[in-house]
């Protein structure tokens, strides 16, 4: 038996769009976890109409930056030797779940870290994978035409942290660069960590005149796990020729963060010269 | 009884002559969790029948394209990875029927705060690539893709189906 | 036996309605917050004035065949502590519920006076409504007032 042309569409037509206007919320995008409770909650909610399939898994990896200053996140399975990794010894309850429309959710992340665990952070990366239904494709049978069904499945990756004991951090500066970029003044900022905990911040730039005016500023969080040397982008208009000052500004300020969950550390500011011609 | 009862209202009926006013206070209360990440699937890349020997094409920026609406801290910075099948597996038939799927470099796009692909910062979807949410009141990054099947001229009939990763990582 | 009940009752209602309202010891006490928990940024969050556990309660105690008016100072926005944003709230048409120590639970519009005849007892007031966060809604708590005025007609 075949199908006519007719019949196949029809069935196409007749397929749960799958995965449309799907979606879901994940909350926070970073999780913290004490030494003292050893348990995070990650909240997920479905605003669509259909439900969806969630796993959470776990990888490790951190910002870094590449020679051109991209902020980027690697994602590996687990820690490379000597890295602070978390994700062999943390579980989510539950892995796999079915998020009703409109529903919430709540995954616990629970942490069995290893006996005598010293002081410090331990990273890690969680990720939410989420998609919608399938495709049927049982029961169609033979036909002359040919069509494609691709599900689209969205990952998102956040961070969590295991901190036990006491948490320093900080950053030193090495020297600033700036130049003209099109519509916009690149300001390089290479930051080295200290203290024991990830330098959870701000970096704000400003381009100043000759005349002291402020002509553009910009700002960016920046996690600094160990090194980071991004590039901010200041946009600017047309800028006359002349001499000009790029001030930074590098402090632990996260407003996209739950209170108290970057570690404070006292300010760090630098400025540098560039000259437009 | 009754008549008791009936006695007993009538002289109370005058205690609801004094009109008084209490009042008291309840606090309303809400803890908002950090910002989230969302994203909302908004529309598959959807190429729908296909004919033998002829390629298709859908570039992103049309009604056929994939398009995610991903909500985050406003002006913040994201990373956007895909993982793109090769081949698509006939569901229908005995595995190794297969029709390739291919992804140019300028199959992909970001748009920042609005949904507007004619606007948007194209990029290769087989490379990462970081984009930023919009600025109050819209922190939304929306990211589109295309792509192209090319079917045999011998392309066994059926229903070819493959999965498309789209990886999110907040920076 | 049965006379002599009687005269007790009577009695009593007797005491009752020579003691001025005031004097009554009515009392209207707010027993529990309006607590709409943890809250997702753009996920709007409803409480219905029967959740026992969430819904907002005030408690009218003292008041013996009497008529009263409820009313509400409603607040249209929950604010951050420390600042910097707030949380627009609405009350619909079903959020107050009347619980009476005698007669039926009703619901009621918060938004307007509502008015009821008590027996006697003690009246549970309690009060749903919903809050609204912003897709951008900045992390942290938020809180702010209900008040209802009680007033015995």
């Amino acid at each position: 038996m075949k199908l006519s042309k007719r019949w196949l569409t029809t069935l196409l037509a007749l397929t749960p769009a799958p995965a449309l206007a799907q979606g879901v919320v994940v909350a926070p995008h970073a999780v913290f976890i004490d030494h003292a409770t050893r348990s995070g909650a990650i909240n997920l909610y479905n605003p669509g109409q259909d439900p969806v399939e969630v796993s959470v898994s776990f990888g490790f990896g951190y910002p870094t930056t590449d020679s051109a200053g991209t902020i980027k996140v690697e994602v590996a399975d687990s820690a490379p030797a000597g890295e602070p990794g978390n994700t062999g010894w943390l579980q989510a309850f539950p892995r796999r779940v079915t998020v009703g429309r409109q529903q919430r959710q709540t995954i616990r992340i629970l942490a069995t870290p290893p006996a005598g665990l010293p002081d410090g952070e331990y990273w890690g990366r969680v990720i939410i994978g989420a998609s919608g239904g399938k495709v049927p494709v049982a029961g169609i049978p033979d036909s002359s035409d040919i069509s494609v069904a691709l599900t689209l499945e969205v990952r998102t990756v956040i961070s969590v942290t295991y901190r036990k004991g006491v948490l320093t951090t900080g950053v030193t500066l090495a020297p600033l660069s700036a130049a003209l970029e099109t519509d916009s003044v690149a300001v390089r900022v290479p930051m080295t960590r200290t203290g024991n905990a990830a330098y959870l911040g701000t970096v704000r730039a400003e381009v100043v005149d000759s005349r002291g005016k402020v002509v553009g500023q910009a700002e960016r969080y920046v996690g600094v796990y160990h090194v980071l040397d991004p590039k901010i982008l200041v946009p600017v208009d047309t800028l006359p020729p002349g001499t000009y000052t790029v001030r930074v500004d590098i402090s632990t300020d996260r407003t996209d963060l739950p209170p108290r969950s970057a570690i404070p550390a006292s300010p760090v500011r630098d400025s540098v010269q560039f000259t437009v011609r | 009884m009754s008549r008791w009862i009936a006695a007993l209202l009538l002289v109370l009926a005058p205690a609801r002559a004094w009109a008084q006013a209490s009042n008291s206070t309840v606090g309303v209360t809400a803890t908002v969790i950090g910002s989230p990440v969302t994203f909302v699937n908004l529309q598959e890349l959807d190429f729908a029948t296909v004919t033998r020997g002829v390629p298709k094409s859908v570039a992103y920026g049309t009604a056929s394209a994939g398009k995610v609406q991903v909500t985050g801290s406003s002006n913040a910075f994201a990373q956007i990875d895909f993982t793109l099948p090769g081949q698509l597996p006939n569901t229908q038939a005995p595995p190794g029927v297969d029709m390739p799927i291919s992804f140019d470099p300028a199959s992909a796009a970001w748009s920042r705060a609005l949904d507007i692909p004619g606007a948007a910062n194209s990029f290769d979807p087989a490379s990462s690539e970081v984009g930023r949410f919009g600025p109050p009141p819209r922190p939304y990054l929306y990211v589109y893709l295309g792509g192209t099947v090319t079917p045999s001229p011998t392309q066994a009939a059926g229903i070819y189906q493959g999965t498309i990763i789209l990886t999110i990582t907040y920076l | 036996m049965h006379r002599a009940r009687l005269t007790l009752l009577v009695g009593l209602g007797v005491a009752l309605a020579a003691t001025p309202g005031a004097a009554r010891a009515q009392t209207v006490v707010g027993v529990q917050n309006l607590a709409f928990g943890t809250v997702i940024p753009g996920v709007p969050v409803t409480i219905a004035p029967t959740d026992a556990v969430r819904a907002g309660q005030y408690r009218i105690t003292g008041l013996f065949l009497a008529t009263v008016t409820v009313t509400f100072t409603l607040p249209t926005a929950m604010n951050r502590v420390g600042g910097g944003a707030s949380i627009p709230l609405t009350f619909l048409n079903t959020s107050g519920q009347w619980d009476p120590a005698v007669g039926a639970t009703t619901t009621f519009n918060p938004n307007s006076p509502y008015t009821a005849f008590v027996w006697l007892g003690t009246t549970l007031v309690s009060l749903g409504g919903r809050a609204s966060p912003a897709p951008s809604q900045l992390g942290g708590s938020y809180t702010s007032n209900i008040i209802m005025t009680v007033i015995i007609n």
